[in-house]
């Protein structure tokens, strides 16, 4: 019989949480194939990337404590950049999270996975859960690397603004 | 009047000189002659700053004593934003999305305008006006 039949699924072991990196595989007549088109199926839209990190805020596991306590998610102003933000009560200060989709072809190693930018009484927080010297010395000297978390690092923060 | 978050505000003007200077915004953000890797010198850190961590375009009232000195200020950045968003929803409709096609766009000379004005909102605020000239 000549067709493609749904073998598996996969997860990553590290990120089983997201949809997004769950791959499926299939196999004809023995031998693993996916088509440019399954390929473009693949790749995650904004709305798809808004609906998870959204549902993050609603789920225990993989979130770091304290985002239920944070306001309604906010999604990135910008056309075509797909992000969302979680304010703190205290959303005049700006403290929150922010919630940027990688971009895989980025020339920025920070930018090609999800990852978050966090803002804690009006200074940004590092990598390490460590806020960065105040002012535009401190934003200036930064790397993105630096002020661009990895979502699946941050997931297993213990509060979403400190490690 | 002081404000709780001055290092915010220092960010806040040193983003409104970089607004309202379109030499500096060709070099930094078109030609990347800074520190590219750095967090602040890049197109999309402007925008996340002021429409996305901060969202001054909801009630901006509420920054004032936070990051503002006065309602002179807070209309200003009003306005800034709402030139930001023009330009955005602009260069958007006509289908493209680089940093270049924004500060090239025709729209782009209201925001360098209104990022002078709210500069000089802020010195108002800072230094009650300018020094008066001597006769």
């Amino acid at each position: 019989m000549v067709g493609l039949i749904w073998a598996s699924k996969t997860v990553a072991p590290d990120d089983h949480a997201h949809a997004k990196n769950v791959e499926y595989h299939f196999i004809h007549w023995g031998q693993e194939m996916v088509t440019e088109e399954q390929e473009e199926q693949k790749k995650e839209t904004c709305e798809q990337f808004f609906a998870r990190i959204e549902a993050l805020q609603l789920q225990e596991r993989d979130t770091p404590k304290g985002m239920k306590d944070l306001l309604p998610p906010v999604r990135n102003n910008k056309p075509n950049s797909c992000g969302v933000r979680f304010f703190s009560k205290t959303k005049h200060k700006g403290e929150g999270v922010r919630i940027d989709q990688g971009v895989p072809g980025s020339s920025y190693s920070s930018q090609i996975v999800d990852h978050v930018s966090i803002t804690y009484t009006g200074q940004k927080v590092d990598r390490n859960g460590t806020l960065m010297p105040n002012g535009t010395t401190g934003n200036r000297t930064a790397t993105k690397e630096e002020t661009h978390i990895p979502l699946t690092q941050w997931s297993t923060w213990k509060t979403w603004y400190s490690k | 009047m002081e404000v709780e978050y001055p290092w915010v505000r220092e960010e806040l003007i040193e983003r409104l000189n970089e607004l309202s200077n379109p030499i500096w915004q060709k070099q930094a953000w078109i030609e990347k002659k800074f520190d590219t890797d750095s967090y602040f010198y890049n197109f999309d850190s402007m925008i996340h700053f002021f429409l996305d961590d901060w969202r001054f375009q909801d009630n901006i009232k509420e920054y004032i004593g936070i990051i503002l000195k006065s309602e002179e200020e807070a209309q200003s950045i009003t306005k800034l934003v709402a030139t930001l968003f023009k330009v955005l929803h602009a260069v958007d409709a006509e289908g493209k999305s680089s940093d270049d096609d924004h500060i090239t766009h025709p729209f782009w000379s209201s925001v360098i305008s209104a990022a002078r004005e709210a500069l000089d909102a802020f010195s108002r605020a800072e230094y009650n006006g300018f020094p008066k000239k001597a006769d």
